[in-house]
């Protein structure tokens, strides 16, 4: 509380005055009979005080200084204005003051950073370049950008959006974007339509709504088979009729995995030695803090880290990059198919099971022939295999 | 002071607080840190280890070390410091 108290009467500007006199107490009585705020009173020696008060109240107070007979003087003027006129009065501290607001309206009227919202499929990186072609990067000044024109032309560069719009908030560009719902395939049913397969498989149930069947329950299917023809024949003088096949056409389809890995290969240990190199990268302008741009060493992992300037979740375009290189040996390595096996089989069963909703692992195995250990996982599954062809 | 007696009965009789009618200085004392006294106090003398105020002819004496009058206006005085008693004078 009196830490707030400070702070407010360092902001409302006030005085530290010593009064002597004969008795201070009575100049404080008198401040008080008229309604002056004293506060931080300090005995220094006899007849002597120190008090604060505000600068307002100190230009209002000869009269009583002059009833107590004291005398008074300033020791200590504290506030924002008092400090302001201190500032002014070093130049160069003013100067840079006046620079810093400067880079600080100039900034101001630059588009410095970006965020991007509403995205799904479209990535900001390909928004960010359409964008760029138009006229609207790092830097560009606000007042040269029309974004309804800029709308205009990014969604028709970049189809799968429906909505672009940007707002500038200060420095900071917010892009919302709304992507396209895409259209599902109409299928005209008034087009005569055959039903084929589309999979390897045996047929294992067979629900006809319209069209021929010309397969059976049992029987085995290729990619590309007749399941169900659109041409029913009427029995009656060979004569037939074309409709648009409809049908369900359950099958036992199969899926098999292959995994190969080599057993041989080469390994890499750090040798212990790295190098750092730093640069920075204000928008698209970097400044690398090393000369050499060559190899650093023969053999290295590379690893880049970069510390963005960011402030209250506004990242600036000013990035330190810090680039560490790991030097490394390499050595012939050899490893053992029986410590591998079962990792690839289990690879290899997760991606059987990922090719096809409800698969089931029907077998699954490993063999080393040579110097390559394989990996095989065989799944089954029942699934709809017609595929619906309109008639030529 | 006849009527400050006649007031003190009326303030006794109807179970009042003592300065709800009469001019009986309000002292809140925070610990032995601060002192407030409420009310217009004349300061009659001031030192680190002494202070002296009066209010409506009662003459209020802070004794301690390191005393500081932390603010001061119409609406009372508040000292600060290391308090070790307090006493009053007619």
């Amino acid at each position: 509380m009196k830490k707030l108290q400070s702070f407010a009467h360092y902001l409302s500007t006030s005085v530290r005055a010593e009064i002597r006199g004969t008795s201070p107490e009575r100049f404080l009585n008198l401040c008080a009979q008229h309604e002056i705020h004293v506060w931080g009173i300090e005995y220094r020696e006899s007849n002597c005080l120190r008090v604060s008060m505000s600068a307002r109240s100190f230009l209002s107070i000869a009269p009583l200084v002059r009833r107590s007979a004291c005398q008074i003087r300033i020791v200590n003027r504290r506030g924002v204005h008092y400090g302001m006129k201190r500032l002014w009065k070093k130049k160069l501290l003013a100067c840079t003051l006046l620079v810093f607001l400067g880079i600080c309206v100039l900034m101001n009227t630059m588009v410095l950073s970006f965020e991007f919202t509403g995205y799904e499929t479209v990535q900001p990186r390909q928004i960010m370049e359409a964008m760029q072609k138009n006229g609207l990067d790092f830097g560009t000044f606000k007042r040269t950008v029309d974004a309804s024109d800029l709308r205009n032309v990014i969604l028709m560069e970049i189809p799968e959006l429906i909505w672009f719009t940007v707002t500038f908030h200060g420095s900071h560009a917010t892009v919302d974007v709304r992507e396209r719902e895409p259209v599902p395939e109409v299928i005209n049913e008034a087009l005569p339509a055959d039903i084929i397969s589309d999979f390897h498989g045996v047929v294992r149930d067979l629900s006809v709504y319209k069209g021929q069947a010309q397969v059976k329950i049992g029987d085995v299917v290729t990619p590309g088979t007749l399941l169900v023809s659109g041409a029913v024949d009427l029995r009656l003088d060979g004569k037939s009729l074309v409709t648009h096949a409809r049908a369900d056409v359950l099958a036992d389809v199969w899926y098999k995995t292959t995994l190969a890995l080599p057993l041989t290969g080469t390994g890499k240990t750090p040798t212990g030695r790295e190098k750092t190199r730093w640069a920075l990268v204000i928008g698209k302008k970097r400044i690398n803090f090393y000369k050499n741009d060559g190899k650093v060493f023969d053999n290295y992992d590379k690893i880049i880290t970069r510390h963005t300037l960011s402030l209250g979740g506004w990242e600036f375009p000013v990035t330190l990059v810090e680039e560490r290189y790991i030097e490394y040996e390499t050595f012939d390595a050899a490893f053992s198919a029986q410590d591998l096996a079962a990792d690839l089989t289990a690879t290899a069963r997760r991606i059987t099971q990922s090719l096809d909703a409800g698969v089931e692992i029907t077998s699954a195995s490993a063999r080393e022939s040579g110097e390559i250990l394989y990996a095989y996982a065989y799944g089954k599954c029942e699934r709809n295999i017609g595929q619906t062809v309109v008639r030529e | 002071m006849a009527k400050v007696g006649w007031l003190k009965k009326i303030t006794q009789a109807m179970e009042l607080p003592p300065d709800a009618l009469r001019p009986v200085p309000r002292i809140i004392l925070s610990g032995n840190e601060e002192v407030l006294i409420g009310g217009h106090t004349v300061l009659l003398a001031y030192t680190p280890e002494f202070l002296s105020v009066s209010r409506a002819g009662l003459r209020i004496c802070i004794q301690g070390s390191g005393l500081i009058i932390l603010a001061m206006d119409k609406l009372g005085i508040c000292v600060g410091g290391v308090i070790d008693s307090i006493s009053f004078e007619r």
